[in-house]
């Protein structure tokens, strides 16, 4: 048998050399330790988490979810028709048609350009009421030099006055202004 | 057998068992790897299943009563494990082990880690024609050089018994290669 035995293998090895054709990826050994001393330490970690339940948590658990299920069971699925649901709608898509044609007939018929006459009370308000928010570049669009008598142009101011304006502006605050 | 019992002793002193698991992947981790894959055919699968073995033997190492080599021990428990992986992978698949096995190798030549040659490839079917004593007793004797005594260790076989495991397998295996090459 031993004879035999080495026969056949002498044409094995004859023929495949004792090689198997399996092989490994690159640095797949020097990997693997590192893997391995991972898992070690993770072996090693307590495996009690430390957390606690209340003594009969579990054992009324059961009946608890069972409870909710049969509860959640119990009622009946809202059931929508679809009739139902178009017939609804339909006062409303009516609404909305007759707004629309309403609505296209004035846009296609009408030619003119919105204007808006304002006379000057009304521009004086807004600029009363607006002073904060306008340019200078507003002002200048909205009036001409016609809008305004001399007076209203003409600065008056008589000597005491102004002395007595100057003496109340903080001498620090107009340095600041200056810069 | 000096070294065994260097990391015998490691290895059962809590405090050096994590340098000792080192040195004891370190020194055998290759010769684990190979006698794996040659089971389960798959290097991923022969990774997760060598890993495994590592785990165990760490959570064990204190149960081993040192009536056979460490050597054989660790060889034992790794072929345990990829037998038992590979019986597993066969029973999700639905199929016979023996089926599953040759559905593996009829895989190998679009494998990226199997770079064999025809002739290679024929000797991997071939071992999978046998039965699964005599695959083991070839490839631990043909591949890995392991002696008769040891391999006896290893499975719990007699010497008597193997050799004529071995007889068969490679008389099989000769048959095969002259057929299909």
């Amino acid at each position: 048998m031993d004879k035999e035995t080495k026969h056949s293998i002498d044409f094995i090895n004859k023929k495949i050399n004792k090689k198997n054709g399996f092989i490994i990826p690159d640095n797949y050994f020097d990997k693997l330790d590192d893997d391995l001393q991972v898992i070690i330490n993770q072996n090693s970690l307590p495996e009690e988490h430390n957390f606690e339940v209340p003594k009969t948590y579990f054992d009324t658990l059961e009946n608890e979810i069972l409870s909710k299920v049969e509860t959640t069971s119990s009622r009946k699925p809202k059931v929508l028709l679809l009739r139902k649901k178009i017939i609804q709608y339909i006062p409303n898509a009516v609404a909305a048609s007759v707004m629309l044609i309403i609505a296209s007939y004035f846009y296609f018929n009408s030619n003119d350009v919105t204007t808006h006459n304002f006379n000057t009370t009304d521009i004086e308000d807004w600029f009363d009421e607006d002073y904060n928010t306008i340019s200078s570049d507003e002002l200048a669009i909205l009036f001409t030099a016609d809008d305004f008598t001399e007076d209203e142009l003409s600065v008056k101011v008589n000597n005491d006055n102004l002395e007595e304006y100057l003496n109340t502006i903080d001498s620090s605050n107009l340095i600041e202004e200056l810069q | 057998m000096t070294e065994e019992i260097t990391l015998l002793a490691q290895l059962q002193n809590p405090t050096t068992k994590e340098v000792g698991f080192r040195n004891l992947i370190q020194a055998y981790k290759e010769r684990m790897y190979w006698h794996i894959r040659k089971i389960v055919i798959s290097h991923d699968d022969a990774d997760d299943v060598l890993q495994n073995t590592f785990i165990k033997i760490f959570k064990n190492i204190d149960n081993f009563k040192g009536d056979s080599k460490l050597y054989s021990w660790m060889y034992r428990i790794a072929t345990n494990e990829a037998i038992t992986f590979i019986n597993k992978k066969a029973k999700e698949q639905h199929q016979d082990v023996s089926d599953y096995k040759h559905h593996l190798i009829s895989n190998l030549n679009s494998d990226l880690w199997f770079s064999g040659d025809e002739i290679q490839y024929i000797l991997q079917q071939a071992i999978a024609t046998l039965p699964e004593k005599q695959q083991l007793v070839f490839n631990m004797k043909y591949f890995d050089d392991l002696k008769y005594h040891e391999i006896s260790d290893i499975l719990s076989t007699s010497v008597g018994a193997l050799k004529a495991s071995y007889f068969h397998a490679v008389k099989k295996i000769e048959q095969f290669i002259k057929t299909y090459n």
